[in-house]
């Protein structure tokens, strides 16, 4: 009798793999727009490096617009990006305070997302402190012009003077939220994965970084801010992890189109 | 009238020993405390209760246990009337009590009387030696995991000092157990018990008793660089007064004074971040007993003052600290209840509570009627019925999913109102063969109201706009079950039986869009068995079994790249399971000497006899592959924390 009078039901939405399209896309100030793609694998299997870049979508047909026109990106093959394949866009640069339209199809599906491009701000100042003999830290200042705005600090590193990177990973902790004062933050080497026994936030003395410093919408933040926490803490039991990133594509695809508003430094030690 | 109900089966020495219980709830005195079997090398008498129907502590590293469907928070355990807050050590490997201390232990889980507040679902309420000892004795374990010893010193004919202390060495084993690649541990644990006795020449008892445990472990993680610090303790001292007004009238006194500290510490990638959190309590209690005729009637009053620190957060990472304020907190309860047996067949044990409970902001008064009303059948069968309205005030924030000491305690607010629970089960219990065998069974129902499930994000936690009201959500909970025991017990063999059939779920606005989900404490099956046999005087051999069904968890269905790191798609929440969850334990004691004043004996005890891996957590690991060119693979990983566990200890009382 006692049994019968439950109420409560369990109901879940999704407890085994399902496909998506995975989407990175970004549009800078005063650059094109780049957008990687893939699609997800099962978590439940065992793959290799391989078998991830063969989930890469590479004849996707996509598309950005502005106010004006629409661009077709043209589809790349750069070993620097983590897809090793970007579509880049070539005319339609981004300009502060406008908003761009990503349209993706693919496999009869289509994908649509919505960003703008905040207005850049510059670091007070960047430091360089040596902290063993071969490894430097860089800390920087940051003075906000408003408590409203959220930032995102990307960085790559080149042992090559003539070699830009093309691409640029987010730090780790870089992601700062709004609400901040003036204060100083350290820029850490963005995590590795592959080979994370040998990570250190240090870097090395013949390093040379570029770091890109953005204002993001907050879309963007509230993505990657919980990204972060993916990342760094997806083997913490103490502190741990089951949260999705909200995604601003359409369609149940996952991932982000952002604007990033950015001024861009090189550090040399 | 105590009839047996859940019988736990227990190594005698000469005769078995089994546990009187009354109504699903269960008893044990000093002596039946020294029967209990080892575990990792020790008698345990808290370890006992994870062999009850009804309570799972079925999670390696998981220091806390659940109660009928209830959170790992809703339980409380007492040493004689103040409440301990880390009642365990090492991932609940030992309690933090030294069982020679312990003079009783009751546990309460089904029929709780009104002078329990404070918890939902159990109330472990232990308790020193009442009265002094007649000589003086020493009894300890010297084991390869902890050393303990207690000592019992007579100071003249009506006082008495007991005094206990363990320490542990378990840095060596802690890293040999401990399977995880790339980590390191040093972990140690101790605690210390002093008692005061005296017996006053007009009728009456002065029982003072001082508590202090603590554990402290250091991690250190190849990964990212990091290690960290987590350490806690808890110091509980508390005087009792008891006495005899007239011979139908008892009165028990209490003051009390509980601190409990956690502090963690991690140092991630030359970052640092703090995370304190603290309780202090004080509190006084008076209960008078009044015996009648047909009745025992108890009356009292409970007051607790208790200053809350939440877990705030420091770091070197960023500039702004979440010192969260101190939440000043009163809790004043009254209370009465009656045993009464107007008929032969007819018990009923019912009591009123009524707290009061006052923060700085808010004012929350509650009415708690319980009622328990049992029939005994005949000479060894009895029915019975109870329900139970309990209120928690305390709220618990399970933070790690693992019961770790990171998890801590804030109060009870507008926004996160008092936890309730309406509780209602209806046993039966029988005996036969001359009492050797007994079984009993009980099914339980409650509903569970303003729950707590926690969802904030590391990182989140050190942005300046951390606001821990906003990651923490008020929900619903249901549990059902059914609860059964068999156990046969003669002089020489003793086994006992549990199985548990139950369900239990949570429903939250917030959380899996609305639906209901099991809560963490949901396990569909959940099995134990325990044997003690006594072939001859010299040996004791006993065994455990524990199978429960796997602990419902988030778990990731797909893995995807962005930004160059891995990130997990995680499915519905608590939509999956993990792995089912089983160990065997032996041990043997093999008794050099044994009578009732001295004995000296060697123990081995071996958990988890078959090695058998049961995961914490699932995750990925990568796997480099020098030989191609550096090219990874990746695969799920199932984190077991420890498997196999020997120990070898002496024990000996003189």
């Amino acid at each position: 009798m006692l049994l019968t009078t439950s109420c409560l039901k369990e109901e879940y939405d999704q407890t085994s793999f399902k496909e998506r399209l995975i989407v990175e896309g970004a549009i800078y100030n005063g650059r094109s727009a780049e957008v990687m793609l893939s699609i997800n694998m099962d978590y439940t299997k065992e793959f290799t490096e391989d078998e991830m870049i063969n989930k890469v979508v590479r004849y996707a047909v996509v598309t950005v617009s502005d106010e004006a026109q629409t661009e077709t990106l043209t589809c790349y093959r750069d070993n620097q990006y983590p897809t090793k394949l970007v579509y880049k866009g070539v005319y339609i640069k981004g300009e502060v305070g406008k908003s761009y339209k990503l349209n993706i199809q693919y496999s009869g599906r289509e994908w649509d997302a919505v960003t703008t491009i905040p207005e850049p701000e510059e670091l007070y100042d960047i430091q360089t402190e040596w902290v063993r003999d071969t490894l430097y830290r860089i800390s920087a200042t940051i003075k906000p012009k408003d408590k409203q705005r959220h930032y995102m600090i990307r960085c790559a590193t080149s042992r090559d003077n003539d070699q830009r990177p093309s691409y640029l990973y987010p730090t780790l902790f870089g992601v700062i939220d709004k609400g901040t004062d003036e204060h100083q933050i350290t820029i850490n080497r963005p995590l590795d994965y592959a080979h994370i026994l040998n990570y250190t936030t240090l870097f090395h003395s013949q390093e040379r970084v570029y770091i890109s410093f953005s204002a993001i919408p907050q879309e963007a933040y509230d993505y990657w801010s919980i990204w972060e926490n993916c990342s760094v803490n997806s083997l913490n039991p103490v502190f741990p992890v089951d949260e999705n990133p909200p995604t601003n594509i359409s369609n149940g695809a996952q991932g982000i189109w952002c604007g990033y508003g950015s001024t861009y430094y090189i550090v040399a030690p | 009238m105590q009839v047996a109900v859940e019988r736990v089966t227990i190594s005698g020495k000469a005769h078995a020993v089994t546990l009187p219980d009354n109504n699903g709830n269960i008893t044990l005195n000093a002596s039946q405390l020294f029967e209990l079997p080892h575990f990792a090398g020790a008698v345990d008498a808290m370890k006992i209760l994870q062999f009850t129907p009804g309570v799972i502590a079925s999670a390696d590293g998981d220091s806390a246990i659940y109660v009928r469907g209830g959170d790992s928070g809703q339980n409380i355990t007492l040493l004689n009337n103040a409440p301990v807050y880390t009642p365990s050590h090492l991932f609940g490997f030992f309690s933090v009590f030294n069982t020679p201390h312990l003079g009783g232990l009751t546990f309460l889980k089904s029929n709780i009387p009104a002078k329990y507040g404070y918890a939902l679902s159990s109330v472990t309420d232990t308790r020193t030696h009442a009265t002094a000892p007649s000589k003086l004795s020493f009894e300890g374990n010297i084991g390869l995991i902890e050393t303990d010893i207690a000592t019992a010193i007579p100071i003249c004919d009506n006082s008495g000092l007991f005094l206990s202390a363990r320490h542990s060495y378990t840095t060596w084993i802690a890293s040999a157990i401990i399977n995880q690649p790339n980590f390191g541990i040093d972990y140690e644990f101790g605690d210390f018990g002093l008692t005061f006795v005296h017996k006053f020449k007009r009728a009456g008892e002065l029982i003072v008793n001082s508590h202090f445990n603590r554990d402290n472990a250091n991690l250190n993680v190849a990964i990212y660089d990091s290690n960290g610090k987590v350490g806690w303790w808890d110091s509980t001292t508390s005087a009792i007064l008891k006495s005899n007004i007239t011979s139908s009238i008892k009165n028990e006194s209490t003051v009390y004074a509980t601190i409990y500290k956690n502090r963690v510490n991690l140092n991630i990638t030359q970052h640092n971040i703090e995370a304190p959190s603290a309780i202090n309590d004080f509190g006084a209690s008076n209960n008078t007993t009044f015996t009648l005729d047909k009745a025992t009637i108890d009356a009292g009053i409970n007051y607790t003052c208790r200053l809350i620190d939440p877990q705030w957060f420091k770091s070197s990472l960023t500039p702004y600290i979440h010192k969260a304020s101190r939440q000043n907190t009163h809790e004043t309860a009254v209370y009465i209840s009656s045993k009464y047996q107007p008929l032969r067949h007819l018990e009923i044990d019912a009591g009123v509570r009524l707290s009061l409970y006052k923060t700085d902001n808010d004012i929350f008064v509650n009415f708690e009627p319980r009622i328990m009303i049992a029939a005994p059948i005949n000479d060894h069968a009895r029915i019975w019925a109870c329900y139970n309205k309990s209120v928690q005030y305390l709220q618990f924030v399970p933070i790690s999913n693992i019961g770790f000491a990171t998890d801590y305690y804030l109060s009870s607010s507008h926004k996160n109102p008092p936890q309730i629970a309406h509780s209602l089960s209806l046993g039966y219990s029988d005996s036969a063969l001359n009492n050797t065998l007994h079984w009993s069974c009980e099914l339980f129902y409650r509903q569970l109201f303003n729950v707590l499930e926690y969802d904030a994000r590391l990182t989140i936690m050190l942005s300046p706009n951390y606001d821990l009201s906003k990651y923490l959500y008020s929900g619903n909970g249901e549990a059902y079950g059914l609860e059964s025991m068999i156990s046969y017990t003669t002089p020489k063999f003793n086994i006992q039986a549990n199985y548990t059939l139950s369900r239990s779920l949570r429903s939250f606005v917030q959380i899996n869009n609305g639906k209901a989900f099991a809560s963490k404490s949901d396990r569909r099956h959940n099995l134990s068995l325990i044997a003690t046999y006594k072939p001859s005087k010299r040996w004791t051999l006993s065994s455990t079994f524990t199978y429960a069904s796997g602990a419902a968890y988030t778990a990731p269905t797909s893995i995807y790249s962005v930004g160059g790191a891995f990130i997990k798609e995680f499915g519905s929440y608590n939509g999956n399971r993990l792995p089912d969850f089983h160990h065997l334990d032996i041990s043997a004691t093999y008794w050099l000497k044994s009578d009732k004043f001295q004995r000296s004996g060697i123990n081995i005890s071996l958990y988890n006899v078959y090695f058998h891996k049961n995961p914490i957590i699932i995750s990925w690991a990568i796997y480099e592959d020098y030989d191609i060119d550096k090219l990874y693979h990746i695969s799920q990983r199932h984190h077991t924390l420890y498997t196999f566990i020997p120990s070898i200890s002496w024990t000996f009382k003189f």
